[in-house]
Order: structure tokens, then C-alpha cells, then sequence
């Protein structure tokens, strides 16, 4: 089994012997190729945030006493989605009930990653990423991501 | 729920009878739903119910967070959206529904949650209570990524209204 390990992403594959290394490097030109096609989904992101917000600025928003969402969350949320690098896959942006906004990776059953935005930086985040590993946390974010949500994204959306 | 006192107590006095849901325990194997008014907090393409649809609430009454949900065992599928059009729609908030998420109780009590069965602010629904306390949100987001992660979607297929 031959494995190139780019930066882009793990590329792998099944095949032996000498032809095993032409067809990792056509896989890993593919990932290459793939990330330099890939759009920069950060201000749909923004302003479906943006669209959540407004939405949900009233009390109650979700029948069950919902706090509206602040200012300040949706700021921090958006400052967030800045931060995030374009290769990873699009966020849906989420309100949740205590008035912060979370960004919410869904593959499928087994495979979900949420992260929350409060007022005060702090990252709220919790995964399921396959079957048996789930994940859960905090961590501040300023001027940066920390890595451990980076990794958690990349896993959600890697993890067939 | 005096405002349920009116008209709709007859009406839907069917679907709200409970003589046959356990006034003490909820049994795992019981259905529960979960009206949800946000179209973020699904996914129609999916059918994926979104972890902050399940977060629990602050109650600042009763002191404690919890998630309130609707018994529906006993109860046909039109006699669910019946209920939620009635009691979430008409009778307590203006609000409409768009879709709901279905479940049976274990995946609530595999978190090691809790339902207090109180019949308040109307038969056949119940609190999802014992959630994590204090500053812990990541906690909470867990338990309900979990719940969320085993229900399925319902979405409501009348009309929209604006």
C-alpha cells in the first residue's frame, strides 16, 4: 500500500508495486486540484448568519423561551467563519436557544460536528465522528482557531 | 393551560387523553416528538435534526434546564401535527410549526436524562430534565448531539405561510 501524506489531504490508495506510486501522485494532484477549486464559501456563511440573526432577534424565536440572538454573537460568529480556512467543507449557521450562534457540520448519522458561539470568545464545541468517538469541549478563540476545532472539522467530514 | 379550556379542550380532548402513557415513568420504548419552528435547526435535504433543536432551556421558575418535548404514543400521525397546530399554533404562541423531530424515549434515557412527566402546560408532554449544570455548555451540546443524532425528521407539508 503506498500513502502520500500532503498537506491537502491523506491520499491512499489500494494499489502495489511500482505503478502504486503514479497513482497516489494522480490522487494527490486530484486533492490539489480539488482544493484550488474550491470556492470560498465564507461570505454565504456570513451572511446566512447574518439571516439567523435577524430571524431569531426576538424572544422566544423557537416557542420554547429562546433567548434572542446578541449582537456580540453574531459578530464573534462571523469573526469565526473569517478565521476558518476555505478548504474545509461549509458550515451551516444555526441559532441556538441561548441566543448564540453555532456552525453545524452534518454528514449524516455517526458523523456531526457542532460549534457554538458565545459573546465572550469561547467556543463551545461537541462531535460525533464515527460511531465510537465522540469529542466535546471549549476553547477560546481570538485571532485564530484553535486546533483542536480545525482537527475536529477536518475528522467530521473525513471519517467515511 | 386555561387558554386550552376553551373550544380545543373538546376538539382535541382525543389527543390529549393519556389513559394509556404511565403517569410515573416514561417507557423506552414510548415516542416522543419535538415540535421545532426554526428552519435552521433541521435539514429538509438530509432529513437531519439540528443538536441546538434539543438544547434545554433556562427555567427560571422551576430552577433547573430542560427540554420540552410531546408523548405521542397512542396517537396517529395527523393526530400529532393536530396536537402542535392546536397547542403551539393556536392556543399558547402564534408561532408555526415547520417540522418535528421523532423519537423513542431510550435515546433520551441512553444520555442518563431524565423525563419528569408533569402534564404542564398540557397532557402528554414532559421535560427532558437533568442536563449538565453550570458553565458546561459543551456538555449540554453533547447530550443533545447524541438525541439529535438518533431522530428522525418530520418535516410539515402544509403550505408555508409567510
Amino acid at each position: 500500500m503506498t500513502v502520500l501524506t500532503p498537506s491537502v489531504r491523506r491520499v491512499q490508495t489500494a494499489a502495489a508495486g511500482a505503478s502504486a506510486l503514479v497513482v497516489a501522485r494522480l490522487l494527490l494532484e486530484v486533492a490539489v486540484h480539488e482544493r484550488s477549486r474550491a470556492t470560498d464559501w465564507r461570505p454565504v456563511v456570513r451572511a446566512a448568519i447574518q439571516q439567523v440573526a435577524s430571524d431569531c432577534s426576538s424572544p422566544n424565536w423557537d416557542g420554547y423561551g429562546a433567548k434572542p440572538v446578541s449582537l456580540r454573537s453574531k459578530e464573534n460568529a462571523q469573526r469565526l467563519v473569517d478565521l476558518l480556512p476555505v478548504d474545509l467543507p461549509e458550515p451551516q449557521a444555526v441559532a441556538d436557544p441561548d441566543g448564540h450562534i453555532a456552525l453545524w457540520w452534518d454528514f449524516g448519522r455517526d458523523r456531526v460536528l457542532t460549534i457554538s458561539v458565545d459573546e465572550s470568545e469561547v467556543a463551545s464545541y461537541a462531535g460525533i465522528f464515527g460511531r465510537d468517538v465522540r469529542r466535546h469541549g471549549q476553547e477560546p478563540f481570538r485571532d485564530d482557531v484553535a486546533r483542536a476545532l480545525l482537527d475536529s472539522i477536518r475528522e467530521v467530514s473525513s471519517r467515511g | 393551560m386555561t387558554m386550552l379550556r376553551g373550544p380545543y379542550w373538546t376538539l382535541f380532548a382525543r389527543c390529549l387523553h393519556v389513559a394509556s402513557l404511565s403517569e410515573t415513568t416514561v417507557d423506552p420504548k414510548e415516542v416522543i416528538t419535538r415540535f421545532l419552528f426554526q428552519g435552521s435547526h433541521f435539514a429538509v435535504t438530509t432529513g437531519r435534526v439540528n443538536p441546538t433543536a434539543l438544547m434545554p432551556y433556562d427555567n427560571k421558575n422551576s430552577k433547573r434546564r430542560e427540554t420540552s418535548i410531546i408523548r405521542t404514543d397512542g396517537l396517529q400521525d395527523r393526530e400529532v401535527w393536530e396536537l402542535g397546530y392546536q397547542i403551539h399554533e393556536v392556543a399558547v404562541t402564534p408561532r408555526p410549526i415547520k417540522a418535528r423531530a421523532v423519537g423513542v424515549a431510550a435515546i433520551v434515557i441512553d444520555q442518563q436524562l431524565q423525563f419528569d412527566i408533569n402534564g404542564n402546560p398540557y397532557p402528554r408532554h414532559a421535560d427532558i430534565i437533568g442536563w449538565p449544570v453550570g458553565d458546561e455548555k459543551h456538555a449540554r451540546l453533547a447530550l443533545a448531539t447524541e438525541i439529535a443524532n438518533r431522530m428522525t425528521l418530520e418535516v410539515d407539508t402544509r403550505p408555508q405561510k409567510q
